[in-house]
């Protein structure tokens, strides 16, 4: 199977701490091979803006088991210059989760457009806000 | 418990491989999320950067090239630089549209162009 479009997310959190919400509606999503998630870091901002990234292995016992099963495999894609560059953006005081996962319903359709001798022309993401612009524009 | 192991990360980053290559495809693609704007300005400014240096060093050349034939030929056209200008407008324009560029941003590039 081929590989689709990866999409790089950085989801915020005041505090330290990650919801597990987020955990439960990764895991719904990846339960239902609708998303793979192939690579996670923490990064978490001090008041001081001290800057750390923790790796998914050195979370606590709880946090480790909510977002291990989310996990399909930890690719080491998201790389020290995304940390540091996720790490500036942060708000101090804040902790964002890393995400990298890949749309297999976009894989599937990726293979039958090429198995059925067609390419993909163009491809682009529309940013809710435009969509939202233009469909109030349209009215 | 059993834990995975921990990853090795590359040093570099996948931010900086897209914004490389919407300027290398001469797009900056709107993304959604502060980070993605940021970085699409970050793109754009790579891409006017890149577009005054080639600009600077095609008059330089230019200079040369009219030092040189400045005894057997006339000046290019100023219809031409005209020209120029218009299609450098209108991508500018494309730009704005497209998003890329904010009102402001448009409009002083405008100016600058204009020679206001």
């Amino acid at each position: 199977m081929s590989r689709g479009a990866v999409d790089f997310v950085v989801v915020e959190f005041p505090g330290n701490t990650i919801s597990g919400k987020v955990a439960e509606q990764l895991r719904e999503l990846a339960d239902r091979d609708i998303i793979k998630v192939i690579d996670m870091v923490f990064v978490t901002k001090d008041a001081d803006g001290t800057v750390t990234a923790t790796e998914l292995p050195h979370l606590d016992d709880e946090s480790y088991a909510g977002f291990d099963r989310v996990v399909q495999s930890l690719d080491g894609l998201i790389g020290a210059d995304d940390i540091g560059e996720v790490g500036a953006d942060l708000e101090p005081g804040t902790t964002a989760c890393v995400l990298l996962f890949e749309h297999m319903w976009a894989t599937w359709l990726k293979d039958a457009i090429d198995g059925s001798g067609g390419r993909i022309h163009r491809l682009e993401r529309i940013p809710a806000e435009v969509i939202e612009e233009a469909a109030a524009a349209a009215v | 418990m059993f834990r995975r192991g921990v990853v090795v990360r590359r040093p570099g980053g996948l931010l900086g491989t897209i914004a490389r290559t919407a300027v290398v495809a001469g797009t900056a693609t709107a993304v959604s999320g502060a980070m993605g704007r940021r970085q699409d300005r970050r793109a754009q400014e790579q891409v006017l950067a890149q577009q005054q240096e080639a600009e600077q060093q095609a008059a330089q050349q230019q200079a040369y090239a009219q030092q040189a034939a400045a005894q057997y030929a006339p000046p290019p056209a100023p219809a031409q630089q005209q020209d120029d200008l218009v299609s450098r407008i209108q991508e500018l324009s494309r730009l704005h549209e497209a998003g890329a560029l904010s009102d402001a941003e448009f409009s002083a590039a405008k100016t600058k162009l204009l020679g206001g």
